[in-house]
């Protein structure tokens, strides 16, 4: 190896593999205006972004974002008995609270703890607080209780799979689904111990799976192959996510999308600096699969 | 980098030298007038107690001398009426209880700031029997110093060169005393014991010494003194002296210093006496206390350059001990963004390991993380004792923070109680930050797992330990405080680190499948 050569190799410019670093210097910063951010870190503008061009994500039941709506919570939920209550601003799934039933005066969460309702309000007061939002005040969603379709149920019966779709100026580039296990405690999380895979972006078909820093063939709770069988609808979902990309201001883009039982595919939420993992799971260097990137849209700013 | 970027960078590169440059034209490259001095604070404490008949003490005091400058000196003394008087070479300073009063304290305290001393004997000197005129008393034999005892007499015959060179004497003498055992022996050992003995503490070695020169008529007088280091003591220290072509020459044979002594060195009087004396039938106790600081060139070379920094510094009030630790937080900043987007070490807070460096600079490294770790893992544990509660953010903090400054306050008290001055000193440390850092310890620690808080919290000591070695270097701070200009220097490596598009360190390991999958290809 020349000196040149390592010294490319130290600079991370000879490979396409993507680290944090060009990330943030060659796509993030140069295609995401900062104004857009909000967008994507507020769920509630987001959903508000995306019913208003149209788009399918999750219906809200009931948002609180004031702490005297709290007196009225018994009455706001009434006519609910399995939803999810999730802060607009929190990541990597704080401040999550996903409610399965109801159990005299109280609810059950997924994880079977019982929680009375006075515990609901102080948990949906602390997200208005900002507890999981590093102290801004924020706003508590009220969304129902999505069930997955049938292939993503037999998929990963521990919890809500989802599909992360990357795209480059509203062309999907890179897909995988992130498969939660017993381990990963329902949570749709790589770094956590849910199985991402790979998908093959022309046809859906699953490509094999990465768990625990290695290759799996196999989902490992269930024994589920991962490879030579396809997402249904695939075709349907791209789509979305090449809609969702085209009206959205940010030009690079995760898209978290679940397919509901009844409702289909519904856009999760958005992310305008999406993880790198995608890469271990594909198997494939992310700046290889981005591409070059081309000249700013014109009126990019909406 | 974008040619942009590469102007920039190249471009403060390029001002800083300039500057720097310039500035060091304009004072004829003499550094002597940028450079700040390491300067001492030396307090001489003296406790007097028990002394209703009336007491009065006396003690030796430093004084201005080819190679130590006295820049200021006080009493501190309510109790006692206080003289200075010279005596000899020395200046003694006497103090006299004041009457109705049984004890008191005496504080005498003295800025200096001393240097190092080298001299080369010149190998043809030879000795002779001629003794320089006036100079008699320091070849004259005293009850201590037993120049005429046979076993003197014939260790400095048989140590005495064939060539007479003086050098070689000087030599043959100094190893020979240096060879002895050393023994901590309270009290005067006199050269002949000494001899005997073969073994002996500073004073006995000194004194034999003295007694070798003056067996070949080479004068020779002790020194007494004190070895500065930061701290209190009660030890002091005797080395010697002889006249060799008109000068007299430093030997401190217990400490491996021949011809020479180190900066450090605080001269208190010449000749062979006690520092200290005082009546008897009192209580009397005596002790060093000793602080290194950096003084701006001015206060002694009385120069005041209008090229140099320091004048408006000084005219704004600020303390150089402060600024000096200001002037390295961008460097410390630096450190942190090189352990976060080129290493890819994750740690609490962006800048905290710098502002904890920042603080251990006045604790001390060991006490410095010692008292982080320690305040940060217990108020965690506070948190999670108090998470029951289900209080809100806020007044959860407030408790957070207060569990923090509860724990500096012991930890203060531990230090003062086991003598740590290091822990004495942990108040100094931004508590706000603690407080938050053991908030996002519980998080992690829930989120991601008790190895995960505990590793990260490891990583952010090694950060920090990186930083303090950043910060607290004296070399690096004498250079910022010299030449401020130099942090463009900070700055344009910041603007390339900004650039910085390689793959993280960490991430070469996280991506090393992927990038064994792109080899191949």
């Amino acid at each position: 190896m020349t000196a040149r050569s390592w010294w490319d190799a130290v600079c991370g410019v000879s490979r396409d593999v993507l680290g944090l670093n060009r990330r943030n210097l060659e796509y993030v910063y140069p295609l995401n205006p900062r104004w857009a951010y909000v967008l994507a870190d507020d769920k509630r503008r987001a959903k508000a972004e995306l019913t208003a061009h149209g788009l399918p994500t999750a219906p809200t039941l009931a948002c609180f974002d004031r702490f005297e709506q709290l007196a009225r919570l018994d009455d706001t939920l009434r006519a609910h008995d399995e939803f999810v209550v999730k802060p607009a601003h929190g990541r990597a799934g704080r401040g999550v609270l996903v409610i399965v039933s109801r159990a005299g005066d109280g609810f059950v969460t997924a994880g079977g703890r019982r929680l009375s309702l006075d515990h609901l309000r102080r948990h949906i007061a602390d997200i208005v607080f900002g507890v999981f939002s590093l102290d801004r005040a924020d706003a508590a969603l009220v969304e129902p209780r999505l069930v997955p379709s049938g292939f993503f149920a037999a998929l990963a019966p521990a919890g809500l799979a989802d599909i992360r779709i990357i795209t480059v100026d509203g062309v999907p580039k890179a897909a995988m689904i992130r498969a939660p296990t017993v381990a990963s405690d329902g949570r749709a999380n790589i770094h956590q111990g849910a199985v991402g895979i790979a998908v093959d972006l022309a046809t859906g078909a699953l490509r094999g799976g990465w768990h625990r820093r290695s290759r799996v063939a196999e989902h490992p709770d269930t024994g589920h192959p991962l490879s030579g069988i396809g997402i249904p609808g695939w075709a349907g979902i791209v789509d979305i996510a090449r809609r969702v990309s085209a009206v959205l201001p940010l030009r690079y883009l995760g898209l978290d999308i679940i397919v509901d039982a009844a409702r289909g595919p519904l856009i999760l939420e958005f992310n305008a600096r999406p993880g790198l993992e995608i890469q271990n799971v594909l198997g494939v260097p992310l700046g290889r699969a981005l591409g070059p990137v081309g000249p700013g849209r014109a009126g990019a700013r909406a | 980098m974008t040619t942009v970027h590469r102007v920039m960078v190249w471009g403060m590169v390029a001002l800083a030298t300039v500057l720097s440059l310039v500035r060091l034209n304009a004072i004829g490259f003499n550094q002597d007038y940028i450079l700040p001095k390491r300067v001492w604070q030396v307090d001489i404490l003296q406790t007097v107690s028990d002394a209703s008949g009336g007491a009065e003490v006396s003690a030796l005091l430093p004084t201005t001398t080819s190679r130590q400058n006295i820049l200021d000196a006080a009493n501190l003394s309510p109790d006692f009426d206080h003289v200075a008087e010279p005596d000899g070479p020395n200046l003694v300073g006497r103090w006299r209880l004041q009457p109705r009063k049984d004890g008191g304290q005496i504080k005498y305290t003295v800025r200096v700031q001393p240097e190092a001393v080298r001299f080369d004997i010149d190998p043809d000197i030879r000795l002779s029997d001629d003794v320089p005129a006036g100079l008699q008393a320091f070849v004259a034999a005293t009850d201590e110093i037993q120049v005429d005892a046979a076993d003197v007499r014939e260790l400095a015959t048989s140590l005495r060169p064939d060539s007479g060179s003086v050098l070689r004497y000087a030599q043959s003498a100094f190893d020979h005393v240096q060879g002895f055992q050393f023994r901590p022996f309270k009290g005067t050992t006199s050269a002949l014991t000494a001899l005997r003995l073969g073994e002996a503490s500073c004073n006995g070695r000194s004194r034999l010494l003295v007694a070798l020169f003056r067996a070949q008529n080479i004068p020779a007088r002790l020194v007494g003194g004190v070895i500065l280091e930061e701290g209190s003591k009660r030890t002091s220290h005797q080395w010697m002296e002889a006249f060799i072509a008109g000068r007299w020459v430093p030997f401190d044979a217990l400490n491996h210093h021949f011809a020479q002594i180190p900066a450090h060195y605080l001269e208190l009087y010449r000749g062979d006496l006690a520092e200290f004396k005082h009546t008897s039938g009192i209580t009397y106790r005596y002790e060093f206390k000793m602080r290194p600081e950096l003084v701006p060139p001015s206060t002694i070379a009385e120069k005041r350059d209008a090229l140099g920094v320091w004048s408006i510094f000084e005219q704004l009030g600020l303390s150089l001990d402060l600024l000096r630790i200001l002037i390295m937080m961008p460097l410390g900043a630096m450190v942190i963004v090189i352990f976060r987007n080129v290493v890819g070490l994750k740690t609490f807070g962006t800048f905290l390991p710098t502002l904890i460096a920042a603080a251990s600079t006045n604790t001390g490294f060991w006490s410095g993380v010692f008292g982080f770790v320690v305040i940060v893992l217990l108020t965690s544990l506070v948190r999670r004792a108090i998470a029951p509660l289900q209080l809100l953010h806020s007044p959860q903090l407030a408790i957070l923070l207060t569990t923090t400054v509860s724990l500096m306050v012991v930890l203060t008290f531990v230090g003062a109680q086991f003598g740590l001055s290091g822990l004495t000193r942990i108040t100094l440390f931004p508590i706000a930050v603690l407080a938050i850092t053991a908030e996002r310890f519980v998080l992690m620690e829930a989120e991601e797992g008790a190895v995960e808080a505990l590793r990260t919290l490891a990583w952010t000591v090694v950060v920090v330990f990186f930083c303090y070695l950043a910060i607290s270097s004296v070399a690096l701070q004498l250079l910022l405080l010299s030449f401020p200009e130099l942090l463009l220097v900070v700055v344009a490596v910041d603007i390339w680190l900004g650039r910085w598009l390689g793959l993280r360190v960490t991430e070469w390991a996280r991506f090393r499948p992927v990038l064994a999958a792109a080899e191949i290809r």
